[in-house]
């Protein structure tokens, strides 16, 4: 009970009585605020620009249709990040098949523009695919730690408060995922030099 | 087993690191590992690299002004037909706790508030390209060993930036406040464009415009210059003295964006400023080495692996790794 007080900020105060007083400027504050990190972790599991976009807007029109119903337990940091995590579960859940054929169709059709367009391909785009695969491949709890605390930019103790667990433990997913993708970059640097290295002995 | 215990404990101390909440012991601790082994400060950069990949994905989407002017248009729609999350019943005493928590902020907040009207932002001497938004929307990059400070309360009024040291990139956003200010030295560059870089090395201050305009003044002297794309401005602390000249640095804001343009620079050279940019130290041995030319256009890379691995197939030189040093040899 001590912490769920001490965790309402002063923000939040604010925020709840421009709901009051609906006060739709400094609900755009807020709204530019968090939106950032909030699309980012919604994009990170939808993999889709416009779901992310809605899955913020319809947590947002909740807040402010609904101020008067809300029941939000903690800070309304916490609040926002736990919904957006559980509409993107519940969208995957509910999308999943129509997922599975798209991104079929994307495995696909990427592969084949890497073997067409492969000598244009920014070595960074690749990188930053492969990153995202890499993040998407993790346990589903070490993703959703990695999620919060690198694009939700969530502190430790906020994460651990958010999904009731130890702080430990955050920091054991933390740790596990930070090693799992620097695996990932060291493979690729060595792939990319090789390719590199390849290119310049192939071509005249 | 102890092995692993300690290797997880170093990782949790770099992690805390690179989120700037680790201790100033454990910062310490961590220091001590670094420079204990060639092997440990690379781990350290690679761990690195991770946060630096990672930021890029986190930049890759989203525009918080042009969201919001589509959630304007929907919270305006009285009831939303396709409101689809359900809501919990109002909780009572969770606004009985927040009026608890109301009057302990009001009676001691204030002098917090008024210590800290200031966001101050500083990036250590190693760290990566740190990326912040100012409240306006604005995007400021600060390169390794940068401090800056805005008035965090009034900024949407009075926009003014404090490069207080370091090195800054700015893409400035219109906005219906103040003009854009950015304040190095004794120096102010009040922006009239969009995007430029400024470094400011104890009190000298080099203004460089990648586009729109930029007006460079030192109030002391009443000098004023006016800076378009491409054009640099410099302001040289013992003289006083502002001064303008064609930009000819080809690689101003490599440190930000990683892409080189090297034409003919000796190897020396570009060594020194991959060594810059990358924070890796880079050696050339043997004077024939030294002084061949390297030329290349847009050489673009996030780890300095692959940059090296680029000129050494240009120039067919080796590359081995020293104690963390980088060496380019004659094969």
């Amino acid at each position: 009970m001590k912490n769920q007080v001490s965790e309402v900020t002063e923000e939040d105060l604010d925020i709840i009585d421009a709901l009051k007083t609906r006060d739709r400027r400094r609900f755009e504050v807020f709204y530019k605020k968090f939106y950032r990190p909030l699309f980012t972790v919604a994009y990170r599991y939808v993999r889709h620009t416009q779901t992310a976009e809605e899955i913020v807007h319809d947590v947002f029109i909740n807040i402010w249709n609904k101020s008067d119903q809300l029941n939000i337990q903690s800070s309304m940091k916490s609040y926002l990040f736990r919904s957006i995590v559980n509409s993107s579960l519940n969208y995957i859940k509910k999308e999943k098949t129509q997922m599975e054929k798209q991104s079929a169709y994307r495995i696909v059709h990427e592969q084949g523009l890497e073997i067409g367009e492969s000598e244009a391909t920014e070595a960074e785009e690749i990188l930053l695919k492969g990153l995202e695969d890499a993040l998407a491949q993790l346990p589903e709890k070490c993703k959703q730690v990695m999620y919060l605390s690198r694009f939700g930019k969530l502190k430790q103790q906020e994460i651990a408060d958010q999904l009731e667990i130890s702080i430990k433990t955050v920091k054991n997913h933390l740790t596990y995922g930070f090693k799992k993708l620097r695996e990932h970059l060291e493979k690729h640097q060595q792939l990319t030099i090789w390719v590199m290295l390849l290119l310049k002995f192939i071509t005249p | 087993m102890a092995h692993q215990n300690n290797e997880e404990l170093i990782y949790e101390l770099i992690i805390e690191d690179l989120e700037e909440t680790i201790a100033i012991e454990d910062k310490m601790i961590l220091q001590k590992w670094r420079t204990a082994d060639a092997a440990n400060e690379r781990t350290y950069l690679e761990f690195l690299n991770v946060q630096a990949s990672i930021d890029k994905l986190y930049g890759a989407n989203g525009n918080a002004d042009a969201s919001w002017e589509v959630l304007d248009k929907k919270l305006s729609i009285p009831e939303n037909p396709t409101f689809k999350i359900r809501v919990k019943k109002l909780n009572i005493g969770f606004y009985l706790r927040i009026a608890a928590v109301l009057l302990l902020v009001s009676s001691l907040g204030y002098y917090f508030m008024a210590q800290g009207k200031y966001a101050v932002i500083s990036t250590s001497g190693t760290a990566n390209v740190t990326r912040i938004v100012l409240p306006d929307e604005t995007i400021v990059n600060l390169n390794a060993g940068t401090k800056i400070r805005y008035n965090k309360e009034n900024f949407l009024f009075d926009r003014d930036l404090e490069v207080l040291s370091g090195e800054v990139f700015i893409q400035v956003v219109k906005h219906a406040g103040g003009q854009f200010k950015v304040i190095a030295g004794d120096v102010e560059a009040e922006d009239i464009g969009t995007s430029f870089n400024v470094k400011n090395e104890n009190g000298n201050v080099s203004v460089t415009v990648e586009e729109g305009k930029v007006a460079l003044k030192h109030e002391g002297t009443n000098q004023k210059l006016l800076l378009s794309a491409g054009k640099m401005g410099t302001f040289n602390s013992s003289t006083k003295r502002l001064a303008l000249a064609d930009n000819s640095d080809l690689n101003y804001k490599s440190w930000l964006d990683k892409r080189f343009n090297f034409d003919g620079m000796v190897l020396s050279k570009v060594a020194a400023q991959l060594e810059e940019v990358y924070q890796v130290p880079v050696v050339v041995r043997g004077n024939v080495l030294n002084n061949r030319k390297f030329t290349v256009a847009n050489l673009h890379y996030q780890t300095i692996d692959s940059a090296l691995a680029v000129i050494s197939a240009s120039l067919q030189c080796k590359i081995t790794r020293e104690k963390g040093t980088y060496v380019l040899s004659d094969n």
